[in-house]
Order: C-alpha cells, then structure tokens, then sequence
C-alpha cells in the first residue's frame, strides 16, 4: 500500500538508491576537497591574522616600553647631570678655597720673608753705618789728634764723645 | 494570438523517466542530472581550488564564502562549535547539492534537452526518489550517530524505554496501562522517525515539483511577462527550500546526538 | 472523473490556513526582531524553519492533490 502511494509519485527504490549513491559520490568530492581543504586554508588564515594582530599589539607595546624607557633615561641623564654639575661645582669651590688659601699661605709666606730680608739689609745698613761711624770718628780723632791737640780741647773733645 | 503568446505543453510527469538501464537499474534522467552536477562540481572545484592559497583567488572566495556561509547557518541552529564541526562535511554537502539543483531549475531550456522524446535532464530535487534517497539517508546517518554517542542499549532505549518497562512490570496496580501507553508511544516514535524523512523529503519535492508545474501553465497562460515574476520568485523559493532542508536535518542531528564529549544526558 | 475534480478541490481548500499561520509566524519574528535587533541573525534561519513547517499541510496537501 505504501509502494503504491509512493509509486504515484514517482518512487522506485532502484533510482532512489541510485541517487543516494550519485550524492554520495559528491558527498566524498565536497568533503575532501571543499570542506577539508578550505576549512583549513580558512583556519590557517585566520590563525595568521590573529598572529599578525598579536605581533602588531606586541610592536606597540614594546614601543611603549621603549619610549617610556627612554623617557626614563633622559630623565635619569639629567638627574645624573645636575649631580655631576653639583658635584663640579662643589669641586670647584673647594678648589677655588684651597687655592685662595694656599696663594694667602704663600703671600704670607713671601711677605714674611720679604720683612726679613728688608730687617736684615736694615740691620746691615745699620751694622755698616755704625763701622763707618766708627771708622770717621777714628779718622777725625786721628786728624784732631794730629792736630795741635791741647789739654783743654781734649778734654772737650774727649767728654763729647764719651757723651 | 492566443496560441502566440502562450505555449501550451504537457505539464512534466511525476515521476522521472527512465532513459536507459544497466543491470536492471533504471538510471532516470535525474540520475543524469546528478552525474551532470558531479561532473560540474568536479571541474569547478579541481578550477577554483588547484592551488590554495592563503590570499583566495575568485573561485576560491566563492568557495570561502559558501563554506562560510553554510557554517554560520548550522552554528544558529546547533549553537556549539563541536556539534558545528561534525555535521558541517554531510550537511554542507546536502546545502550545496540541494542548492546547486534547486538554482538549476531556473536555468533555461534545460529540460528541453530531449532523448527519444524524454527530457535528458531533470531537476533532481523535483524528483521523489533523490528527495526520498537524501532524507533516508541522512536519517541513517544520524542513527548511527546516536548509536555512536548513546551506545547501542541507550539508543534503543531513546524509543523503547525497555528499562522504565521492566521497572513498571514489578508494580501492581494502574502500571499495566502506563505500559500499552508507553509501546504505544514508543510505535508513534519509530513511525515518526519514518515520517521525518518522508515530511522532509515531500516539503522539498512538492516545493520544486510545484514550481515546476507552475512555470509550465504560467507559460502556458501568457507566455512572456507573467512567468519572470514566477522565476524571480522562485530564485527566492530556491534559496529558502535549501535552508529549510539542511537545517531540519541539522535540527534531527540535535535530536539525535548527544549532548556535549564527556557529558551524559 | 468529475469526484476525482471535486476531491482536488476540496484539496486545495486545505491549503487556506497555510497562508495565515505563516504570516502570523513571519509577524512575530519581525516583531521580535524589531524589538531586539541584535538577534536578528539568530531569528530568521528559525522563522525560515518554522515557516516551512507550517507550510507542509499545504505540500501534504500538494501530493495528495498530485496522488489522486
């Protein structure tokens, strides 16, 4: 009864099985060609754009790190600099009063020697002066003596020296 | 005038008609059509797909773009990707021969083909037999799945619950009633399972028969202005019908197969 | 002969309802949609089945009318 129903519409088991076959045949085609093969090159592709996305968000990230990192340089370049300068100057005023100090040292040094020497040409001149005092007055003795020499005079001349 | 503007023809028969038979199988003329599909599937693909490329030719794109296509309609359905990834090789099959045939249809002047006075091509979907073949097939196919998955005991438990009646039959009382409804339920349910195949195979067939028949008297009608609607229309039908069959076999496929790997329904 | 007409006919008028039940599924979805459009996508392919569910009375009701 059924084979009846169907048979008014058409259907014969042979030809329907023989289709069935026929779209198995496309079935094998279309699986390993089409979704096998696509299905993979779909994958891979997506699979590289998302490594491609990941490599461009790493780039950026490690731009950032890197300006960020250079940033920081700079900032600890200058830190380092204004020390250098600090210490420079600092360096600089140290050497600015031990040089001060040792030109006072030296300038005290050279005075005093200068004083000495002037203190000893003095005493010298003095020295030199009372020899030749000395020897004038030995010289005018002798030239008085010489001359005619009286009690009186002498004596004079006698208690003037001795004054 | 009259018979200038409308040409009268037989409305196409029912069934198919045999052309020739080898070994006392008939090959029809939708058996012709489908070795004619084959053969264009093979040469478009071994053209489109000779060598894959990760940036797609035209061909390629076009077969990217079905694939992608089909896949995004069984995912709606399925709603997993595993269950996604298994059906997608059978049922996508089914979607692009369904839809190659079907939009084959709409070509003209095919069935005009003639071999001693039969039409050498016919559209396969507009025949019972492939309709009948597909479906039966596929409920096959989805039978073992829930074998596969269910085990055999739990697969014929799924229509006979042999279990629940064994349990029933140590009660006393209304149990025995419960019983004939349950085998009773159980008959509908195997019945059922015959009526899926046939249900979804008479929607497609009776879709595209009818579109056939109606293109002929359209024509017959008025020849000229009045059937480009009908195409136009039919472009649409054409589409809708390949879904519709593909996703009530996808929606079988849930029914049948288990829930998720590992889990136990 | 002419019963065979009349049971054709009586066939057809099976398919009446098909019309309405069809657009009262095609109006809820679009309703549905409208309401939430994002679900859009995931709403048609169901209405398409729904649709075609609806509409197998009437391709029943096709083969019969072909049957007899």
């Amino acid at each position: 009864m059924i084979e009846e129903v169907l048979g008014k519409l058409g259907f014969d088991w042979k030809v329907a099985l023989a289709n069935l076959v026929n779209f198995l045949v496309i079935y094998y085609l279309l699986r390993n060609v089409v979704f096998k093969k696509l299905g993979n090159a779909i994958k891979e592709r997506q699979e590289r754009i998302k490594q491609g996305l990941d490599d461009a968000e790493k780039a950026k990230q490690s731009l950032l790190d890197a300006s960020q990192r250079k940033e920081e340089l700079i900032k600890e370049a200058y830190q380092n600099s204004q020390e250098i300068i600090g210490n420079a100057k600092e360096e600089r005023n140290k050497i600015v009063a031990h040089a001060s100090e040792e030109a006072d040292k030296e300038a005290a040094k050279i005075r005093q020697h200068a004083l000495h020497e002037a203190d000893m040409i003095l005493k010298k001149a003095d020295e030199d002066l009372t020899e030749k005092a000395a020897t004038l007055v030995l010289s005018g003795v002798e030239k008085v003596l010489k001359e005619n020499m009286t009690q009186g005079v002498n004596e004079k001349y006698i208690k003037s020296i001795l004054k | 005038m009259q018979e200038f503007l409308s040409f009268k023809r037989d409305i196409s028969s029912i069934g198919p008609s045999t052309i020739f038979e080898i070994g006392g199988f008939p090959i029809t003329n939708s058996t012709l059509f489908m070795v004619l599909v084959t053969i264009l599937l093979i040469v478009f693909v071994v053209v489109a797909l000779r060598k894959k490329s990760l940036i797609p030719g035209k061909g390629q794109a076009f077969f990217e773009i079905v694939y992608e296509a089909v896949e995004r309609q069984i995912n709606t359905i399925t709603a997993s990707s595993y269950h996604t990834k298994r059906v997608l090789p059978i049922i996508g099959s089914i979607f692009i021969f369904v839809g190659i045939s079907n939009y084959f249809g709409l070509v003209p002047g095919l069935g005009s083909i003639t071999f001693d006075g039969k039409s050498l091509f016919r559209i396969a979907t507009s025949d019972f037999n492939t309709t009948l073949g597909l479906a039966f097939g596929a409920i096959v196919v989805l039978h073992l799945v829930s074998i596969k998955d269910f085990g055999l005991w739990g697969h014929i438990n799924k229509f006979i619950p042999i279990k629940q009646l064994g349990e029933d039959m140590k009660k006393g009382g209304l149990a025995p009633i419960y019983m004939f409804v349950t085998i009773l339920i159980a008959c509908l349910d195997i019945v059922g399972e015959f009526a899926k195949a046939v249900s979804v195979s008479l929607r497609l067939f009776g879709n595209m028969y009818a579109g056939d028949v109606l293109t002929t008297v359209l024509i017959g009608i008025f020849a000229f202005l009045l059937p480009s609607f009908w195409v136009a229309f039919g472009m649409l039908g054409a589409l809708v019908q390949t879904i519709v069959f593909g996703s009530l076999i996808t929606v079988f496929y849930m029914q049948a197969a288990g829930p998720e790997p590992g889990e136990k329904k | 002969m002419e019963t065979q007409y009349i049971a054709k006919a009586l066939i057809i008028l099976s398919m009446v309802a098909t019309a309405p039940a069809e657009a009262w599924v095609a109006a809820k979805a679009m309703e549905a949609i409208g309401r939430n459009p994002e679900a859009g996508d995931s709403i048609f392919p169901k209405m398409i089945v729904a649709m075609a569910i609806c509409e197998s009375t009437a391709i029943y009701a096709l083969v019969a009318f072909f049957i007899i």
